[in-house]
């Protein structure tokens, strides 16, 4: 199965996918561990991949949403964006809204 | 990259913009820019930041900028 399958696997079977360096438990980057507390903070059940463990995964996802940086949130299949933007709809609520359906 | 490198990366892919660039950890590879341009308009925020981010493709592919924190701002002209 190709990189793009792969994702896309993923993606419809997760409705909160977050990809990150390290896992929740064990963040190994700062942004991540950022993003990673913002959805436990809400209380969100949501999918983790560990791009570290997946370099494939890793240069796949990028191009797949075409952006360059990790951590990456998926919500229903569509991308969120980074920390900051996580952080931004975090602080506005609209991260909240977006969780919520 | 140094703090002018980045400044002039900036400039040269939104002209006339307001840019302000900070090194996180004063190793010069984690960067948190602040870009208000006119370019932004009528963008979603997913758009502007890779927009920013696009400017760094190179460099943040080979990691010599290793974290980009972004904030933009649509400058109305």
């Amino acid at each position: 199965m190709d990189t793009k399958a792969r994702i896309e696997q993923i993606l419809s079977e997760n409705p909160v996918v977050l990809f990150m360096k390290g896992t929740p438990n064990f963040p190994q980057c700062g942004f991540s561990a950022r993003a990673t507390a913002i959805l436990q903070d809400l209380g969100v059940t949501f999918h983790s991949v560990n791009i570290l463990e997946d370099q494939e995964l890793r240069e796949g996802i990028k191009a797949y949403g075409n952006w360059p940086t990790i951590p990456q949130l998926y919500i229903k299949k569509q991308l969120v964006g980074g920390s900051d933007i996580m952080m931004e709809m975090y602080q506005s609520g609209e991260l909240q809204e977006a969780l919520k359906n | 990259m140094s703090p002018e490198q980045m400044i002039e990366r900036l400039k040269s892919h939104f002209p006339n913009a307001q840019i302000e660039v900070y090194d996180l950890t004063g190793t010069q590879n984690h960067w948190e820019v602040a870009v208000e341009s006119s370019a932004f308009k009528g963008q979603s925020r997913i758009q502007q930041h890779q927009s920013v981010m696009a400017a760094f493709g190179p460099e943040l592919k080979t990691g010599e900028v290793h974290a980009l924190s972004i904030k933009t701002k649509v400058k109305e002209d």
